[in-house]
């Protein structure tokens, strides 16, 4: 869906205005004018935004916006420019910007051929028609303040750009109002979030129009673990009652009626030929268990088709057919999730195409308002128990394994009766462990052998991939780099895959350690953790404005066990660590027997979102992990 | 299934090539072994392998024909199936994928539907490929046909490359000249036709300058072109193209003098295309420069003395804001304008340096080069296209002095690291020259750290550090891009275990002629452990090297730090009266082969005080691979050093 997806960028990222007259002589925007509460934290500062949206009566929809923003040093720079992706059906007028210096005065104009044009190729995409219209500021000198004003005009409408006054982290808004008229003939629904004031409304007779205000709203600082800016910055969305896109009709105001759009657009999509579907069926012809079915028929497709992006006009939304998919042996994630659907249903199993709003972010989506919210599409086979969820873009995912890019979200899954909503299953803490076995053998100098092996779950697995992917030498390289021993050489590694429901790397590798005790006179002193040692809390600041967001389980289990020198001994134990608390939980403890000491850790955070009162208690929970991590013992030598 | 191997049937088939002299490969005929065959030899691991790599230019047509041939080893190599091409619109190509389907050749041709060409300018298009049917084994051949010559040509790749070949017609149109990069030895054939066989997937290391300088490749320079009686298009490196006209001759990069005079000729006032447009900018622009007869003249009365009148010039040069743009020439012929607005690329805001230091009186000109980024340049090959920068020089009696004022930041006296780069030629009228663009500058710092060891086994005191030169324009930019003080302080107390903050003062953040100095009044927890009654700290607290950054143990390449580093380190404690000391580290020296780094660590003992000097060096820029082995291990050992606790004892 990555039309979709753009669209949403774009709604996202993107700065707005109207074409009310300039007067030359008026000082506007003078720096010095902007309180000082809204300077705090902030990269640019939104002087002026009005966005005026009107829903004809043909349901084309006309946008006009003026947006004043001051940009107070480098890294606001990317809020100056302008970037306005346009296609067929979007058509972007009358773009104009002024340019004011510190004091308000008027520095230049840009618009007419300072307007560029370029083809929209995001990255990992192979094609789409869309294009986009920008203006580059090349304003160098800061703090500056750029105006634009701009039209955009969408007919044949699939989705209605909504408001999203606060669009990134470090801009604080001066003023911002946004009026949306509507004509009694066309029918458009909004949702409201997060907005302080009450919105205004009217009735002139032929349509309703409404009004939101801002004002004063400071910069939201961008902190380590911050919930996703979209879920508490103020935003109205807007969506259509009825869609008709190249004759494709439907009503969304519910979810069901958008799952039958849907459905509507995937339609006589399955049209596998007889070759093909004889080709399949025979795949799975002596195999009676559904479920080996279905995943026989995963891996078949897997590896028969690759990933490639191609968005073209409607093709943004419907899904290549089938045998087109069958016949390239490559498609979008619309294309594979439907080719899978078809493949899935030449052996008899039903299953339904859904739609995903995916990211490792995992931020909400609206599930109270029935609109286009989605970037990603996927297919799920239901079944009496378990269900299964096939991610189809990958190549190497494991049957049914969604890892964190779609895992634990609300996903939209169309079957007849339209589309409902479905909470994919959620990587607990037990499927994140990571957990390690090490056995350390020292000599007097303080060097020495280590063997480690380490089974990678979850999260840990998703972060595993790349290494997965990579040739040989490039694996040595990341594994050297993943290794935070202080003098070490990798000799050995050995990675292996087992790629179940459940899936994890076991990765065995062997090191060299030179000095890895100090040597301080006769004793030798050693640091206990020796491998995942967590060296700097993640909450360095001493105030914190928003809640701390831990979006995914941490789930570390280690044992190591440190055969010692020859006529050393380990005197003291030092005493047990248990730190419990409602983030998370941390314990070591250190035994010995015979020659060698063992050291286990357990360190564990849970997936939860804490109120920012209990910052200070978060704070001190890691400052101690932090401490105990990084413990060190005396070795001496025995009498 | 049994791996099999490709390297026999090829070799075989290279062996004939060479002796024959027929095309190495023929689009759209493949041997079946080569589909059977499923794994590289040389490189057991890599996803897919290009087979071949085939380039010829056709003098009639004016065509260069380009057929590649990638074998598709594992799932990994599948984005080799998707390929982009930048060219312009008349690129004709085609493309068929073969698979093995119960041992017979199965075909798929590529049709339009999979070919998306994307206008970027005018002249120039992004044609996308995504080939269909592709398969673990696949073999993929593409055939890729264009007017004129290539503009480089990649031997080596991100991906083996089993066979690569490239012929040049000899040519009465175009005259040009090569450069070749890279450490794989070319087999020669003749004087335009080279080969290069089995070369490994070339893999960038950190620490390297541009890997254009080391992956190997040539790059084509236009020395000519003379076309009789017709119009041709031919594009650049810059992948814009330009239209020739009907007899029209123009010299290139025949030699480094005919590029000084082109650049420098104020003769042809009529343009021929973009190139020659710009051409006549950099001598015009040098030359109109009577906007700065007052401002000259101030500086003159102001500054009686020469380096005042530099340091004037360049500050004046610094209101045009450097648009992040490298550029050779100047798009204006009236400098005068980037003063106006405010802002100016490279070539314009040092071009105007220029001028205004010829107007002080002073023996001034412009230093043609290449960027970091961009690869060296070579002093054997002269080459217009790989020019892409300029700086300005000053000579004096005693020595040169280079200048390149887009830095806002930097001083004077101070290149920025994109300048850095090999050597530049100097370009004036009646002289030319090679200059080395390099620098005796360094990355300097001294921190001293003055504490003392409380009760609570907290230290509390003073930390000073001061920056100079590169230390000091890194340290500079990085500060601008917090929005607060209090967001630089949060940044820097990370990996600053226990360390608060309780006073921090910056003095001469923009005073770019002073070393920047900082201030703390710090207190830090966690930094003195207790065991069996002693007291550990490690010295260097957190200024400690805990990790090698040369951890890889293969290098192919140099290590390039750009400029030479000089850090120093003072930590002094005072501890509590009723302690002794039980163990301080032991002084040491290290140095490597030809002092290129040097570190030492000293300390010395008073009445209840403790001082540890470390010293950190590292004194030429490069060190080659070979020396590799000796860095890392002198790495390794300044770790173990540092890790060495002072320990107290408690009488």
């Amino acid at each position: 869906m990555n039309l979709i997806q753009l669209y949403i960028s774009f709604l996202l990222g993107i700065t707005l205005v109207n074409s009310t007259g300039l007067y030359a002589d008026e000082i506007k925007y003078r720096v010095s004018d902007i309180p000082n509460q809204l300077l705090i934290d902030a990269k640019a500062v939104v002087r002026y935004e009005e966005m005026i949206t009107e829903i004809k009566s043909d349901g084309k929809l006309v946008q006009k916006v003026k947006l004043a923003i001051t940009i107070l040093n480098n890294n606001g720079k990317t809020k100056s420019f302008f970037v306005h992706p346009y296609d067929k059906t979007m058509k972007v007028s009358n773009i104009k910007a002024h340019f004011y210096d510190i004091s308000g005065a008027e520095i230049k104009k840009k618009g007419g051929y300072d307007i560029l044009d370029y083809a929209m190729i995001p990255g990992g995409t192979t094609y789409s028609d869309l294009r986009i219209k920008g203006i580059d500021p090349e304003q160098f000198k800061f703090p500056f303040t750029v105006e634009y004003t701009y039209e955009v005009t969408f007919s044949g409408v699939l989705l209605y750009p909504g408001w999203y006054p606060i669009d990134d982290f470090n801009v604080a808004i001066e003023k911002s109002k946004f009026t949306l008229i509507v004509s009694k003939q066309a029918g458009c629904r909004y949702y409201e979030k997060n907005i302080p004031s009450k919105v205004e409304i009217k009735d002139t007779g032929e349509s309703t129009v409404y009004t939101w205000a801002l004002s004063d709203i400071p910069a939201f600082a961008n902190e380590n673990f911050c919930p996703a800016l979209t879920d508490f910055a103020p935003v109205v969305l807007l969506a259509p009652s009825s869609i008709n896109v190249e004759g494709y009709k439907g009503n969304i105001e519910t979810w069901i009626g958008f799952g039958h759009w849907i459905n509507l657009l995937n339609q006589d999509r399955n049209n596998l030929n007889d070759e093909t579907r004889a080709r399949i069926k025979k795949l799975t012809d002596n195999v009676s268990d559904e479920r080996a079915k279905i995943k026989i028929l995963y891996e078949y497709m897997q590896n028969k088709t690759r990933y490639v992006s191609i968005q073209v006009g409607i093709g943004g939304f419907q899904p290549f057919d089938a045998q087109t998919v069958d016949r390239l042996s490559y498609g979008d994630c619309k294309a594979l999730s439907n080719y899978m659907k078809s493949i899935l249903e030449v052996a008899g199993i039903n299953s339904c195409y859904t739609l995903v709003r995916a990211g490792r972010e995992n931020s909400s989506l609206q599930t109270d308002f029935p609109s286009s919210q989605f970037n990603h599409a996927i297919l799920c086979v239901p079944q009496s128990a378990d269900t299964i969820w096939l991610e189809c873009t990958s190549q190497n995912i494991p049957f049914n394994y969604l890892g964190t890019f779609t895992s634990d979200r609300d996903v939209l899954i169309m079957d007849s009766c339209g589309g409902k909503f479905v909470h994919t299953p959620a990587l607990n803490t037990a499927n994140n462990l990571e957990s390690r076995k090490v056995n350390v053998t020292l000599d007097q100098a303080g060097s020495g052998f280590a063997n480690i092996t380490t089974t990678y779950r979850g999260a840990n697995y998703d972060s595993y991939v790349p290494i997965l992917m990579s040739d040989q030498s490039d694996r040595k390289k990341m594994i050297t780099k993943s290794i935070h021993v202080p003098n070490f050489e990798l000799d050995n590694f050995n990675i292996r895959e087992t790629k179940t429901e459940k899936p994890f790397v076991t990765e065995q590798i062997s090191l060299t350690l030179t000095s890895y005790c100090t040597k301080i006179g006769e004793k030798l002193m050693l640091c206990l953790n020796m491998m995942n040692k967590v060296n700097e809390s993640p909450f360095q600041s001493t105030t914190r404005k928003n809640a701390i967001s831990f979006k995914w389980p941490v789930y570390e289990g280690d044992t190591i066990t440190y055969e010692l020198p020859k006529g050393y001994t380990l005197e003291k134990i030092p005493a047990k660590v248990n730190l419990q608390s409602d983030f998370g939980q941390y314990t070591t403890e250190v035994t010995k027997s015979g020659s060698s000491i063992q050291y286990v850790r357990t360190f564990k955070i849970y997936k939860a979102v804490h109120p920012v009162n209990r910052y200070d208690e978060i704070v001190t929970f890691f400052d101690k992990i932090v401490t105990a991590d990084e413990n060190k013992v005396m070795l001496t030598k025995v009498m | 299934m049994k791996k099999h191997l490709l390297t026999v049937i090829l070799l075989a088939g290279i062996l004939g090539i060479i002796h024959a002299e027929k095309a190495p490969i023929k689009f759209g005929q493949i041997s079946k072994a080569d589909l059977i065959n499923d794994v590289y030899a040389p490189d057991t691991s890599a996803p897919a392998v290009i087979l071949c790599d085939y380039g010829y230019y056709t003098e009639k047509s004016y065509q260069t024909v380009r057929t590649l041939r990638i074998k598709i080893l594992t799932k990994e190599g599948y984005y080799l199936a998707n390929q982009i091409f930048s060219t312009h619109d008349k690129t004709a190509i085609r493309g068929i994928t073969y698979n093995l389907v119960n041992n017979e050749i199965v075909e798929t041709r590529l049709k339009n539907e999979s070919v998306f060409r994307t206008k970027i300018t005018d002249y120039f298009y992004e044609i996308r490929v995504a080939m269909p049917n592709v398969q673990v084994g696949s073999i993929i051949d593409i055939e890729f046909t264009y007017d004129g010559i290539p503009f480089e040509w990649d031997f080596q790749q991100e991906i083996p490359v089993l066979h690569s070949e490239l012929i040049l017609e000899p040519s009465v149109y175009i005259k040009f000249n090569k450069n070749y990069f890279g450490y794989i030895p070319l087999t020669e054939i003749s004087s335009n036709h080279w080969i290069a066989t089995h070369v490994p997937a070339f893999k960038p290391e950190p620490f390297m300058t541009s890997s254009k300088n080391f992956r190997s490749r040539f790059e084509f320079d236009i020395e000519e072109v003379s076309i009789p009686g017709q119009t041709k298009i031919y594009s650049n490196t810059r992948g814009t193209y330009q239209r020739e006209y009907s007899g029209y001759y123009q010299a290139y990069s025949k030699s480094w003098e005919s590029i000084r005079t082109m650049l420098l000729d104020n003769k042809h006032i009529l343009s021929w295309g973009f190139l020659t447009f710009l051409y006549e900018h950099f001598g015009l622009s040098l030359a109109n420069d009577s906007y700065l007869n007052e401002i000259a003249k101030d500086i003159k009365l102001r500054f009686p003395d020469r380096d005042e009148r530099i340091k004037a010039a360049y500050k004046y040069t610094k209101q045009i804001k450097w648009d992040k743009t490298y550029r050779l020439v100047a798009e204006k012929s009236f400098l005068s304008g980037a003063f106006k607005e405010g802002k100016g690329s490279s070539a314009e805001i040092n071009l105007a340096l220029v001028q205004l230091l010829r107007k002080l009186g002073m023996d001034a000109g412009p230093v043609i080069m290449s960027t970091r980024s961009n690869g060296r340049l070579s002093e054997a090959h002269p080459s217009f296209n790989k020019l892409n920068y300029v700086i300005a020089a000053v000579f004096t009696e005693y020595d040169t002095i280079l200048l390149d004022a887009t830095e806002e930041k930097c001083p004077y006296y101070l290149l920025p690291l994109r300048s850095l780069n090999g050597k530049g030629q100097f370009i004036d009228k009646d002289r030319a020259g090679w200059v080395q663009l390099s620098t005796d500058k360094k990355d300097r710092q001294m921190t001293v750290y003055s504490l003392a060891v409380g009760d609570d086994l907290s230290l509390k005191g003073k930390l000073s550090v001061l920056k100079g030169d590169y230390a000091a324009l890194n340290f500079r930019n990085d500060y601008a891009t917090f929005n607060s003080d209090e967001e630089y302080l949060n940044d820097f107390k990370k990996e600053k275990k226990g360390l608060k903050i309780v006073s921090h003062k910056i003095d001469n953040i923009d005073s770019l002629y002073k070393p920047v100095n900082e201030e703390f009044e710090i207190i830090c927890n966690h930094s003195v452990s207790e065991m069996d009654g002693e007291l550990y700290i490690v010295p260097l607290l957190y200024d400690q090297i805990k990790e090698n950054p040369f951890k890889v143990s293969d290098r192919l390449y140099p290590i390039d730090f750009g400029y030479a580093r000089d850090k120093t380190i003072i930590v002094n404690y005072t501890f509590p009266q009723g302690y002794n000391i039980a163990n301080l580290p032991a002084d040491i020296n290290l140095k490597l082969p030809g002092n290129s780094a040097s570190f030492s660590c000293k300390s010395t003992v008073s009445e209840g005080k403790i001082t540890v000097l470390f010293k950190f060096n590292i004194n030429n820029s490069v060190i080659l691979q070979t020396e590799y082995a000796d860095l890392r291990e002198f790495y390794n050992q300044i770790i173990a050093k540092q890790a060495e606790p002072i320990v107290l004892k408690k009488n």
